[in-house]
């Protein structure tokens, strides 16, 4: 990064947080604090839950995502809609009567404390391992390009959130999360431009939309009923339905930010606000990934976008090897685009038969280019066993690093850090605030004034802070457990949404009903996760179990339907028997 | 314990709030819902056009 850049950065950045703290001065009590006195409107409320859901990852994974899968990606967010209507229509109005500062309240409110708990500790556990990598991620990813000390990046990225979610609570935390969202979509336009107005002269935008369609890489809905495919139309409106509705209508991190509003309708209008920009913004990310995926077929791409797992095999005892491996690739990228270029000229002359020609030549290639690249990954694990050759995170950024200038190099890296620190300061302001309210003052201290809580929150939230950062550290040592965030996450979701789901709509079922159906639910959603473990298992000793054991291998986000929809039953025909009737 | 709101407290609360904010081109929340699901509606029939156009 050049000066210019890092005068882009500081100075965004300063910008960023000075606004925050500025139009948060006052906080002076709970609701002040926890609620933002209630005074947000619909267009912060909208933003800021934008912020709170597109972590630094979304911005640095989601153009690699549309570059390699292309962007089929988009219909994950399709039942966002559905969902923010019924959390409209159903939740905000059920939140606002009962003043509530955490979605946990409610459940007290309607059942019993028990459930309450059982609510918040997942949230807690859940959210606060997650935490740590909010930060850590694009840490890993910023320190690998730009050789920033990841400790160091991890450290300031995490004081700085801390700083302002202590100094202004929600309301600095969603004033901070509007401009950093500003930021982000600004960011990204000038990247989306960049991009095509990168390609060759003689490559039009209607022909660059015909190369990236050609190669599969324009896939936007796919309607095909496949229980096994991850992204298309049906898991994308139900699993990605309920999953919304889960996260939005009972995660105290998106919660918290609607319960700021004015009145219930500028917490509706934020919502559905969040609901119709959503889903046009996550295109555009995409396309991004699309087009720069043919800008890189007039441009070389490197053999992997992980610079510093190329520059240590070039060092290696496989130099050789992996030499000639980057040489077939820049042939073969030479050969790609040949045939790139072919097809635009078939175009222009309207001679169907060479374009077919080329785009035949252009798949051949690009196949021979995933298996060259499937060897070189081979040889980076050979030369170094601990590598995680996966580079989908890395094109964006590497893409940003080379391609822009000066300036728009630290406009870039200033988004994602925003994007990092936006998600870091919900998740720190709703583990505090759930932390104060559902353990501290209804379990531990509930007689106590309204400054010790306000005391207890600010405390509280340069607690989680600190862990957070510490998470963060050592996160690089505990690579699986990413995956075991995810996990968690996926398979607790369903239920929560539907013990909160039960709560909502089947107002006589009690809290035992309920609390059994909970249980069944998740050991179901379990057993679905560990089905095939438990049949490779028998398998490997000689035993078929399958009659038994069935095995379904279904894609994570049908887990939020499977946890949810069998609860709601279970506790309805529990609720018709005698026993609970008594 | 369970809950003691009844559906006609929920009802009032929700006609105040349609006062407070609702944006002017829109009768009622309804309609607003169905504005956005309409969005959506309008949004996969575009993307599927896309999808055809450029397969």
């Amino acid at each position: 990064m050049g000066t210019l850049d890092w005068v882009v950065l500081i100075l965004t950045q300063l910008l960023i947080v000075g606004y925050g703290l500025w139009k948060s001065q006052g906080s002076k009590n709970m609701q002040a604090y926890l609620l933002g006195n209630r005074e947000m409107t619909w267009f912060t409320i909208g933003l800021s839950i934008m912020a709170t859901q597109a972590s630094a990852i979304t911005f640095l994974s989601a153009p690699g995502l549309g570059y390699d899968d292309g962007m089929r990606f988009v219909q994950f967010y399709f039942g966002l809609p559905l969902a923010m209507v019924i959390i409209s229509a159903v939740i905000v109005p059920i939140y606002r009567r009962l003043n509530v500062y955490t979605a946990y309240e409610y459940l007290e409110k309607r059942f019993d404390l028990r459930t309450r708990a059982f609510a918040a500790f997942l949230f807690l556990l859940q959210r606060g391992l997650a935490a740590g990598f909010t930060i850590f991620a694009p840490s890993l990813i910023l320190s690998a390009l730009l050789g920033w000390n990841i400790y160091w990046t991890n450290f300031f990225t995490g004081l700085v959130v801390i700083i302002y979610t202590v100094s202004g609570g929600t309301k600095a935390v969603s004033q901070t999360q509007k401009v950093q969202m500003v930021i982000i979509l600004l960011g990204m336009v000038v990247a989306g431009y960049m991009v095509v107005n990168g390609l060759p002269k003689e490559v039009s935008f209607n022909d660059a939309l015909h190369l990236a369609g050609k190669m599969g890489k324009l896939n936007v809905v796919d309607f095909e009923v496949d229980l096994t495919t991850k992204y298309n139309f049906w898991s994308g409106i139900i699993g990605g339905f309920f999953l919304a509705l889960s996260y939005f209508g009972t995660d105290q991190s998106q919660v918290q930010r609607y319960l700021g509003g004015q009145s219930a309708a500028q917490s509706r209008l934020g919502l559905l606000f969040n609901g119709m920009i959503k889903i046009p913004m996550q295109f555009a990310i995409l396309f991004i990934g699309a087009m720069m995926f043919v800008f890189y077929m007039f441009q070389a791409p490197p053999i992997s976008f992980k610079r510093n797992l190329v520059e240590n095999t070039r060092n290696s005892a496989y130099k050789q090897e992996f030499k000639a491996l980057e040489q077939a690739y820049d042939k073969n990228s030479a050969d790609k685009k040949a045939y790139a270029l072919a097809m635009v000229k078939a175009r222009k002359e309207k001679n169907y038969d060479a374009e077919q020609a080329a785009v035949a030549g252009l798949r051949a290639s690009e196949k021979k280019a995933k298996e060259i690249k499937g060897k070189a990954n081979a040889v980076m694990v050979k030369a170094d066993n601990t590598a995680d050759t996966r580079d989908i995170n890395y094109i964006f950024i590497s893409y940003v690093m080379k391609y822009l200038p000066l300036g728009l190099v630290g406009l870039l890296v200033s988004v994602i850090i925003s994007a990092s620190m936006s998600s870091t300061a919900s998740e720190l302001n709703a583990l505090a605030s759930t932390t104060v309210i559902d353990i501290y003052k209804r379990m531990i201290k509930p007689e106590a004034s309204d400054q010790h809580y306000l005391r207890m929150s600010k405390v509280l939230t340069i607690g989680w802070g600190l862990y957070a950062i510490v998470l963060s550290m050592f996160a690089n040592r505990l690579g699986a457990l990413i995956e075991a965030v995810n996990l968690i996450g996926s398979l607790v979701y369903g239920t929560i949404l539907g013990i909160f789901l039960v709560a909502f709509f089947l107002k006589k079922v009690g809290s035992k009903e309920v609390f059994i159906a909970a249980v069944f639910s998740e050991l179901l959603v379990i057993y679905c996760h560990t089905s095939q473990y438990i049949n490779a298992f028998f398998a490997a000793k000689g035993v078929d179990v399958g009659w038994f054991f069935p095995n379904i291998n279904i894609p994570f986000l049908w887990y939020n339907v499977i946890g949810c929809l069998p609860l709601i039953f279970v506790a309805w025909l529990l609720h018709q028997s005698k026993f609970f009737k008594k | 314990m369970t809950n003691q709101e009844t559906p006609q407290e929920e009802q009032i609360n929700t006609e105040e709030d349609e006062k407070i904010g609702l944006p002017s081109i829109f009768k009622n929340w309804t309609q607003m819902y169905v504005f956005v699901l309409g969005e959506l509606a309008l949004l996969i029939c575009l993307f599927y056009i896309f999808t055809k156009l450029f397969e």
